[in-house]
């Protein structure tokens, strides 16, 4: 490469040229989201590396047809978000399937929490993650891209194959029935609900 | 503060923080295998230099070559979205197919704007208001991976295209699902066996019908369906269809918006497509043509 380093464009285009090499850089630049939405999509399923490997080749074989000019990492994510539910669908349902917590409760990459977001403690975290485990497949999905993973609305609308009206509706609605849940269990037990606003008002 | 009243006030914005930071601490897959990268570069180099690719890639491979053949992207794209068509209608045949159960999937799509019309099905047969999940047991389609289950009239609404459903007689009601597996949605119907519609297979499910916008490309369809299956081009009504019988396949198209929908499955059943202006309908079926074709002959 020369001096500076290139920017995803210039990379798409020599990939599209048969430079695996380039390509090979797209996918260091965005493996750690698509490891994350394989991790969203599959429930955590044990093939997740599997699922991004499968979904990177596949984004490979088809980067001819990426428009240019278009933002490539939504379109990757569609990739791996459809690998995902295809690899699911193949192997039939699986119910012991769900979201976890890292065992060091330490941010798994780069991408370092700001101090906003350190809001809760390592109790109130696996509240708040069984609680998005027991939301339905369409609100974990849209609570999981937009909120936990932090994808713009847009990004969001692509990887989910939904208009972004409806990723903003169902994302709306998800998070009333999140909330419900927690104020349920808050109600219960003093849990998740009270430590965020503890917390978040702390804050 | 009583804990029950901080509980119950907590704000939005406090929850999507608290989902980030949880979200920054899941378990990721690459925090356990520190080389995940290397690997995952690995396999790319390995399927594109040589390596016996999965199903998918050769899929791709094949794809990307008949673009390249014919120069033309509106060619590649049909292609794709043909190859889209049998993506959904193989998901169902081939969860139909594990459970062994008799299928037949037609695929609808998202159609122009307005009302559609009450399918002459559910006038005379009563369309449930209500997901139909035939009693207390879990809905037949549940295992099926269809999507979203609804009514026929918020599919309707969900997916703003005329729905078609068959109107042979006897048929009972099908318990409706929408699939985000193309942009604008699909609609697939699970039919539990009635009258005509004979011959059960597990968990009671006697057809699986689907539905999106597509274009069928028959010169393409019968390259890309690949060894063990075969393709035999024929009329459905006025209009030109395949009848698909063989192996499992893996289909791949892609989108207006340029993302790529892929999917592998396992098929045993036998699948009869046709295109009807922009609707590719697809049946998917362990039955044979015969009793095939008048099903699909009645869509309306």
């Amino acid at each position: 490469m020369e001096g500076r380093p290139l920017d995803d464009a210039e990379l798409i285009g020599r990939a599209k040229r048969g430079d695996v090499g380039a390509f090979e850089e797209l996918v260091r630049r965005h493996r750690g989201m698509a490891v994350r939405v394989a991790y969203i999509a599959t429930r955590g399923a044990a093939d997740v590396e599997d699922v991004v490997q499968e979904a990177f080749v596949k984004a490979y074989m088809a980067i001819g047809r990426f428009n240019d000019g278009a933002p490539l990492r939504p379109w990757l994510l569609r990739i791996v978000a459809n690998e995902a539910s295809n690899t699911r669908r193949a192997s039939g349902r699986r119910t012991n399937l769900a979201l976890r917590l890292a065992a060091q409760g330490r941010p798994s990459d780069d991408a370092a929490p700001s101090a906003e977001a350190a809001v809760l403690a390592d109790s109130d975290r696996a509240t708040l993650l069984a609680a998005v485990n027991r939301l339905r497949e369409v609100d974990r999905l849209v609570v999981g891209y937009r909120f936990m993973l932090g994808l713009s609305d847009a990004e969001c609308a692509q990887v989910l194959g939904w208009p972004i009206g409806t990723v903003k509706s169902r994302a709306a609605r998800a998070l009333r029935r999140l909330r419900a849940m927690l104020e349920k269990d808050a109600t219960g037990d003093g849990g998740i609900g009270t430590a965020i606003l503890v917390d978040g008002n702390d804050a | 503060m009583p804990d029950d009243l901080r509980a119950t006030s907590f704000g939005e914005a406090d929850l999507v923080a608290a989902l980030a930071d949880v979200g920054d601490r899941l378990a990721y897959p690459a925090e356990r295998a520190p080389g995940f990268d290397r690997a995952l570069v690995a396999a790319i180099e390995r399927s594109m230099h040589g390596e016996p690719p999965s199903r998918g890639v050769r899929i791709l491979r094949l794809l990307r070559d008949a673009r390249l053949r014919s120069g033309s992207w509106s060619t590649a794209r049909r292609a794709f979205v043909l190859a889209v068509t049998v993506v959904v209608l193989l998901a169902a045949t081939a969860a139909a197919a594990t459970f062994a159960i008799r299928g037949v999937q037609f695929i609808f799509g998202p159609a122009p704007t307005g009302l559609p019309t009450v399918p002459p099905t559910s006038a005379r047969t009563g369309a449930p208001t209500g997901p139909e999940t035939h009693g207390a047991a879990p809905p037949l389609g549940s295992d099926l991976f269809l999507g979203e289950h609804m009514t026929l009239a918020e599919a309707r609404s969900r997916l703003g295209f005329g729905i078609e459903v068959p109107t042979l007689p006897g048929l009972a009601r099908p318990e409706v699902y929408v699939a985000q597996v193309v942009p604008g949605g699909a609609l697939n119907l699970v039919y539990p066996p009635a009258g005509a519609a004979s011959g059960p297979g597990r968990q009671g499910v006697w057809a699986l019908i689907t539905e999106f916008v597509g274009r069928v490309d028959r010169p393409f369809m019968q390259k890309f369906v690949g060894r063990g299956t075969s393709v035999r081009p024929m009329e459905v009504g006025r209009f030109p269809g395949l009848w698909v019988s063989g192996e499992p396949h893996e289909v791949a198209y892609v989108a207006s918006d340029g993302s790529l929908i892929t999917d592998s499955l396992r098929l045993s059943a036998n699948a009869l497509l046709w295109q009807h202006g922009d609707l590719t309908l697809r049946v998917e079926t362990a039955m044979p043509l015969d009793r095939a074709l008048p099903i699909a002959r009645s869509m309306r």
